[in-house]
């Protein structure tokens, strides 16, 4: 029996007594941290905090909604050149575009919005990192040129935006208000200035694809070209071309921009990094590791048709040697002999189109129908996309001096070295300025179509969206564009979520 | 230190101490010897009177012995029951009032005498239930002295069910409980929603099982259950604060309580299953012939599947391959009982149940153990359970893509063996769903291992101490092993490389709490106090892989696999802190008063809202007591009972207001091209998360009429729930794109119960009807700021439902069809109302927005699963040695959105049709409901032509027993024999036209969803939800 006054029972107490003591003496029992990941309080302490950080901030280019596939889609689709993609869901959203309708242009202005929120807080916490100053230095530099390159891609696509420069400290911070678009521009200039002078002009062979002082200063270049700064613009890319941020040129053979073998090579001032891992199922793009991270849009391009007066515009002026300007070949497949299209006769394989439109072309770039026996998969096409290259320098030098100071002996030799290569002959050296201008602008479609600059250029040329709207055969339908909406719309979720925003002209 | 010193510290830790000081002072000080003194001399006013044991015999009116009668002392914690020859010993003092009371029985009082030595009490059966003892939380109270909406269900009744899931047992006996089965599968979980849904994350009341919390009550063995009450206003739910906004489901297992000895049940019953209802499926040629017309009409060639390469004879009707008839068997066995001062039960159960559907099944094995011992003023008791169950869910044998009837159900030349469509000969590349089905392995199984301990101290007659601790035990390993086959091309036709995922969860929650329980009876005031501190820890891990690459079907383990694909493993941490209080207040048993506080602590939230506190109150008033009433005739009882309170729910995910970073942020850089890890923050966190708070005003009244032959409950409620969580989609120019959670919204659910119980007799016939019936209104009131509707039910690509403001959780949501175009001329007059590839046979919608044009803003809110009314009526009969109980009910103002119709109608030429569909719209056949033929997108929206009334009206169940004569088994020691019969389902009526109108939240190709949390707006559309069957049942009890 138990008796409670006895010492067994005070046994018991002491058995009931530890216990409680056990659960009760847990300090801060109600304090619980999440195991699964990194909070940001735990994060921006080490040097190796700060290189994360920045890959991080890469990551947004070249997942499958950015460069990788869905918002690379539907700007190649804006412009004059292209006449449908492989997919032609592209199309189909830019046809429809209305604030909210088609994920494309939100899916870009989520990705840049990423872009620029992780590169502020590079900017923010790793300047209290004790670290290697110079590899700080370096890594501001990349934050500095991301987030300009991401407000180029912003301004330029939807122009009215807002313009954030430290990461929102609360919910409440994160509803910011547009800003005049010559803000953004001038908060590029600086970022890009500051940018050219805190980057190293090349990385080792590990980080090979990083941006560099060349990245930023030719990006500086092509910005106060688009706004027609023609004496910066020229200034700029002069610096590039003489080599005060490491030597460029121009590669040998202009195909070889395209291929895995010429990625990160001379030409090169900027290009987006693919590799050839990852599922192209998981998360669809989103920042898992096993996550795609492929140029698939290459695929959905080279199914596609490209219009006929760019190829007419190749057959237009011979090379030196009177044939078709080699640079057709990397860009277009047409019906020349013996063209091929992954193993088929392209005659055989587009018959029908031929018939219809002897000029029918389709796309090459990135991925030489021609030359391959099969379409490589889209789900593991890993050349790496050009953004800035050499060539476009050149021809942005000899704009710009053109525009500056008329067609100089500089601007000659700038235009004539990319002919060169593609073994055209020099331009007349008695150019008026506005006939220089001509052959620039015509120049830039040879070298540089398929590679997403078309519709940009267009723009600050002034000639968009008149061309497309005075071309109906340029489209399946020329549903294209309504007057006045040169810009996307701001993504009907910002509006909805954004009080101090107001959607663009031509949406309402 | 003295005892009111005691009371102020107690009381002030509550306010302002840490629970780790107070919990600690408690126990030093109700268990300090010297103390023990102290507080004898001052509270304890029997001192003096000699404590003597009391020894008793209760019967019934025929003489039989009465076990299981609950006898305690008037006004003190001193209680014992009656064993089963209806034996009781219990320790009184002369001058004190025993109460004998029974469920059924009408309660006697006995004062005890020193000379007395044995009492001997022959109870008269009552047609009361108001002295039934209901538990409520962290203590109990007679029915008759409740303030709060409480609905109980006794072990008894379950009993009557023969179901895999206890809760299914529940269906339809509480008023303003629904009882939501996910469809028929065997073992199938219910969702219990208690008085409508109040947030768009969790809707599951908590559950309390013999003390401890658990989140459901599946692992429950449904014949160890004694009783299950629910609480349902916030003023009977409060005390269990921050966890209480859905209700509270309090559960007790069986002990070994009034029995003296050791008693044996067994219990066996084997029955089986069958579908209530085949669907009119059309043969192979029939489908041909269909087929044939559709491309006629569509001046396409013919499909040679259909046409020259079809032999003409082939019909496969899935039904034919998929559902058979299945057994169910369920044995139990029970040992109980003991001596005055330990009672023990231990149970065994075994049930296995196959399913109609093929490759679908159920079984459950579970061991409890309970035991009690108690010495004077100490008791110690534990309940121990372990269960195992393993479940095959088959979910997709119905899906949109099944074989086709013309197609051979077998094919022995594609790997696996099964037929289905192939582009080339019929336009399509098909699945065989019902063969996929048994190609998969897919299954659950669960292990849940649960002890509680308690230890109760009775520091005098006034004041008990009590320390609960426990921890349950879940893991959950899901696993599916799908082999390498080949149907067609099709993406879900076809496994290249066999895979395996195995997902885990395991999860731990540990309990600790100490109540301290004060009553006492000055004069006409009777008080009963309660203190309390509880501390809870859930640790939840999750672990999962998904391999590929075996070298045959056969070997299909994870090591075996060439690569591992995703392999995931995440760690959950939530923890519970609180201290609560109660006090109930009665003035000479006529008017009561309840106010109850609990204040939480939840780490589930940032430091600065961390802690929230939930008040109630609540007034009864007997108003039969009172001197106008005390002689009516015919009132004999009539009782008023008001409360309000506030009740939270925390059942948000852990370490929501937390920001976290992704780590896996990857760059691809180097001339190797390799891939560089980065770090990136993708979402922000509200740190202003705080609980959902749900508000309840409630009034009920009692009454009882004819001497209580007659008694009727009614309750009016009004709860409103605010801060709802919903996600927040925040502006993407924030750098993330991942909504946030904030609390915005509110629900309002309005309802009105009432249940009734009538007991009589008629020439030996006893009998007692017992229906209750409910209705509801369930409203969203208000979203957020910033907040979309929330959209839900996706199936063959559309969106079912809709949760906008002004509209009830789950709403469906689409386009009104006012008829069927017949002619040209109704195209051109409707103008842009009309599809501009609208055709004569096509559907008429209706302007909604009146703006003349079909558009996106012409759906409309097109009804919902949520029952206006619901009603269940039970049915007991016994007659001499036979007994029936008999169980119905129903439901009325549901809505399904029948997706079937879309699969089944349309057909899509993926799927078999149902004979409906042959009644297209054609010129020659204008008088139909169903769109033409070659319609395409036009017709195939959410609409009201996929909508059907899901009202019906059942016999759930019906028991018929036999007892044999005590006389004709002592003789061969048996002590109870019991022989039923039982069928469940044996008729519903309903215009419902698919399978069964019993649909839940199933979503269509999803394992069996273990928390029901993403499936809310799922409810009610019919993605092929399991058919609920009809089953018939012999069952054999057995009693030494």
């Amino acid at each position: 029996m138990i008796n409670f006054k006895s010492f067994t029972m005070k046994k018991y107490l002491k058995i009931i007594l530890s216990f409680v003591l056990i659960i009760g003496c847990t300090d801060n029992f109600l304090d619980e941290s999440n195991p699964n990941t990194m909070t940001p309080d735990q994060f921006w302490q080490s040097e190796g905090d700060a290189v994360s950080a920045i890959v991080g901030a890469y990551s947004p280019l070249s997942n499958i909604f950015n460069h990788g596939r869905i918002f690379t889609g539907i700007t190649h689709v804006l412009s004059d050149a292209v006449r449908q993609v492989g997919d032609f869901s592209y199309a189909a959203s830019v046809f429809n575009l209305t604030p909210s309708q088609g994920n494309s242009h939100r899916n870009g202005w989520e990705e840049y919005w990423k872009v620029i929120f992780r590169s502020n807080n590079v900017l923010e916490f790793v300047p209290n990192i004790e670290m290697d100053n110079a590899l700080k230095d370096k890594i501001l530099g990349e934050a500095l040129f991301l987030r300009a390159y991401a407000y180029f891609n912003l301004v330029h696509y939807f122009r009215n935006i807002p313009l954030v420069t430290a990461p929102a400290k609360s919910l409440a911070e994160t509803q910011q208000p547009q800003v005049e678009p010559s803000k953004v521009y001038d908060q590029i200039k600086a970022d890009l200035t500051l940018a050219t002078a805190k980057l190293p002009n090349s990385w080792d062979d590990d980080n090979k694809g990083r941006v560099t002082a060349g990245s930023a200063a030719a990006l500086q270049g092509k910005v106060h070209l688009y706004l027609q700064e023609w004496t910066s613009a020229s200034a700029a890319l002069k610096k590039v071309i003489d080599g005060d941020y490491g030597t460029y040129d121009l590669d040998s053979d202009y195909s070889n921009n395209f291929k895995e073998s010429g990625e990160n090579n001379i030409e090169s001032l900027f290009e987006i990094q693919f590799d050839n891992t990852g599922a192209w199922t998981a998360g669809w793009g989103a920042d898992v590791p096993s996550t795609a991270r492929y140029y698939s849009f290459a695929n959905d391009l080279s199914t596609g048709q490209v219009n006929s007066w760019v190829l007419d515009m190749f057959l237009e002026e011979p090379t030196i040697a009177g044939d078709i300007d080699p640079r057709a070949y990397s860009t277009i497949i047409w019906d020349f002999p013996n063209a091929m299209s992954f193993g088929t006769a392209f005659a055989t394989k587009y018959a029908d189109q031929l018939s219809d439109n002897p000029k029918y072309s389709v796309g090459a770039k990135y991925v030489f129908p021609n030359e391959e026996a099969t379409a490589p998969g889209m789900t593991s096409h890993a050349v790496n996309k050009k953004i800035i290259r050499y060539a476009d320098v050149l021809l942005m030098y000899a704009e710009a001096e053109n525009e500056a100071n008329g067609p100089t002996t500089a601007a000659h030799d700038a235009i004539n070295k990319v002919r060169a290569r593609a073994t055209m002959a020099d331009l007349d050296a008695s150019l008026t300025k506005d006939q220089f201008r001509e052959k620039v602008r015509r120049e830039r479609v040879l070298e540089l179509t398929l590679e997403d600059l078309r519709q940009i250029d267009l723009m600050r040329w002034g000639q968009y969206p008149q061309r497309i709207l005075d071309n109906p055969d340029f489209r399946n339908g020329n549903l294209f564009y309504v007057q006045g909406r040169e810009y996307f719309p701001i993504p009907q979720v910002e509006v909805d979520t954004n009080p101090n925003i107001k959607q663009n002209p031509g949406y309402n | 230190m003295d005892s009111k010193e005691i009371v102020f510290l107690i009381t002030s830790a509550n306010i302002s101490a840490t629970l780790n000081t107070f919990i600690l002072s408690l126990f030093l000080i109700i268990f300090s010897e010297s103390l023990y003194s102290n507080v004898n001399s001052d509270f304890n006013v029997h001192e003096n009177l000699v404590q003597q044991l009391v020894k008793g015999t209760v019967s019934d009116a025929n003489g039989l012995p009465l076990p299981g009668m609950s006898i305690v002392v008037e006004g003190k914690s001193v209680g014992t029951q009656s064993d089963y020859d209806g034996n009781f010993v219990i320790e009184a003092e002369a001058g004190d009032k025993l109460i004998l009371s029974y469920i059924g029985m009408e309660t006697v009082t006995v004062e005890v005498s020193s000379s007395m030595d044995a009492v001997n009490v022959t109870m008269q059966e009552s047609t009361s239930e108001l002295d039934e003892v209901v538990l409520i939380g962290y203590g109990s109270q007679k029915k008759s002295d409740l303030t709060g909406s409480i609905s109980s269900v006794s072990g008894s009744e379950i009993a009557k069910f023969n179901v895999g899931n206890a809760s299914q047992a529940l269906m339809g006996k509480m008023a303003g409980v629904r009882i939501e089965s996910n469809g028929g599968g065997p073992g199938a979980s219910s969702n219990i929603v208690i008085r409508g849904v109040s947030s768009f994350t969790n809707t599951n009341p908590l559950f309390v099982i013999d003390g401890l919390f658990t989140d459901n009550m599946d692992f429950l063995n449904p014949s160890d259950i004694e009783s299950v009450q629910i609480l349902k206003d916030a003023s009977a739910a409060a005390i269990y604060g921050s966890r209480a906004a859905n209700g509270v489901v309090i559960i007790k297992t069986k002990s070994g309580e009034g029995a003296t000895g050791i008693f044996v049940d067994v219990e066996t019953s084997i029955g089986t299953q069958s579908l209530i209802k085949s669907l009119d499926w059309v043969s192979g040629p029939e489908y041909a012939k269909f087929r044939n017309e559709m491309t006629d009409l569509g001046g396409q060639d013919r499909l040679p599947g259909f046409n020259e390469l079809y032999d003409g004879t082939t019909s496969t009707i899935v039904e034919d391959y998929a559902i058979s008839d299945a057994p169910v068997q369920n044995s139990s066995f029970r040992v109980y009982g003991g001596n005055e001062n330990i009672k023990f039960n231990v149970s065994a159960n075994l049930f296995d149940q196959e399913g109609i559907v093929v490759a679908s099944e159920f079984k459950r094995k579970s061991l409890r153990a309970n035991l009690s011992v108690k010495n004077k003023r100490f008791k110690l008791s534990q309940n121990f359970a372990i269960t195992n169950t393993f479940d095959r869910p088959n979910t997709i044998w119905n899906l949109g893509n099944n074989i086709l009837p013309t197609i051979p159900f077998y094919n022995p030349d594609n790997e696996g063996g099964y037929g289905a469509a192939i582009e080339a000969v019929h336009g399509t590349n098909g699945v065989n769903h019902v063969g996929k089905s048994q190609l998969w392995d897919r299954n659950f199984e669960r292990n849940n291992l649960f002890e509680g301990i308690n230890l109760e101290y009775e520091i005098n007659d006034n004041l008990v101490a009590k320390v609960n601790t426990g921890l349950t035990y879940t893991s959950v390993k899901n696993n599916t092993f799908l082999p390498t086959f080949y149907m067609s091309p099709n993406l879900d036709g076809v496994i290249e490389n066999a895979e395996k995922r195995e997902y885990s969860t395991e999860a731990i929650s540990l309990l600790a709490e100490a109540t301290l329980d004060y009553n006492t009876q000055i004069n006409k005031h009777s008080i009963n106090a309660l203190v309390g501190a509880t501390m809870q820890q859930n640790t939840t891990k999750v672990e999962g892989v998904v391999a590929s690459g075996f070298p045959n079907n056969l070997i299909c383990e994870i090591s075996a696999a060439e690569n591992i694909q995703i392999a995931v493993g995440d760690k959950y941490v939530s923890s519970l802190e609180s201290v609560f209080g109660r006090l109930n207040y009665n003035f000479d048993g006529k008017y009561f008063l309840s106010g109850t506080l609990r204040r939480d602590g939840s780490s589930r939230f940032s430091s600065d809202n961390r802690y929230g506190v939930f008040p109630s109150a609540a007034f009864g008033w007997i108003i039969s007591k009172e001197n106008f009433l005390q002689d009516s005739q015919t009132v004999s009882n009539l009782k008023l009972r008001l409360s309000y309170g506030e009740l939270g729910s925390q059942e948000i995910v852990d370490y929501a207001y937390i920001p976290v970073l992704n780590l896996n942020s990857d760059g691809v850089f180097g001339t190797g091209q390799g891939r560089t890890t980065g770090v990136s923050q993708t979402v922000f966190a509200n740190p202003n998360l705080v609980w959902e708070t749900t508000k309840t005003t409630n009034i009920g009244l009692d009454l009882g009429l004819f001497n209580n032959r007659l008694t009727l409950t009614a309750d009016w409620y009004d709860k409103v729930s605010e801060d709802i969580l919903v996600q927040l989609q925040i502006p993407p120019s924030s750098g993330t794109n991942q909504p946030v959670a904030q609390n915005a919204a509110s629900i309002s659910n309005k309802g009105f119960e009432l249940s009734a119980n009538y007991r009589g007799e008629i020439k030996g016939l006893s009998f007692s009807i017992s229906p209750n019936v409910n209705f509801l209104k369930n409203e969203v009131l208000t979203l957020g700021t910033n907040v979309s509707p929330i959209t839900g039910g996706a199936f063959m690509g559309i969106d079912a439902t809709k949760t906008d403001i002004g509209t009830s959780v789950g709403s469906y949501y689409g386009y009104q069809v006012i008829g069927i175009y017949q002619n040209e001329s109704e195209i051109t007059s409707d103008g842009d109302m009309a599809d501009p590839n609208a055709q004569p046979g096509d559907f008429r919608y209706a302007d909604i927005d009146g703006d003349g044009a079909l558009t996106s803003d012409d759906q409309t809110n097109l009804g919902s699963y949520i029952p206006d009314m619901e009603y269940g009526i039970t049915l007991n009969l016994e007659y001499k040695n036979f007994d029936a109980n008999l169980f119905f009910n129903g439901v009325s103002g549901v809505e399904i959105f029948n997706f079937a119709k879309t699969k089944n109608i349309f057909g899509f030429g993926a799927n078999n049709i149902l004979r409906d569909a042959l009644n297209y719209w054609r010129p020659d056949n204008t008088d139909t409901n169903i769109p033409r033929l070659n319609s395409g997108a036009n017709n195939n929206r959410s609409s009201s032509f996929m909508i059907e009334s899901g009202d019906y009206f059942r016999l759930r169940n019906i028991q018929v027993g036999y007892t044999l004569p005590q006389e004709s088994i002592e003789s061969i020691g048996l002590r109870n024999c019991r022989i039923y019969v039982s069928a469940q389902n044996l008729f519903t009526i309903t215009d419902y036209s698919g399978y069964y109108p019993e649909i839940g939240r199933g979503q269509a190709d999803q394992e069996r969803v273990v928390d029901n949390n993403n499936t809310l707006f799922y409810a009610g559309t019919d993605q092929s939800t399991y058919p609920t069957s009809r089953q018939f049942i012999v069952g054999l009890q057995l009693g030494f």
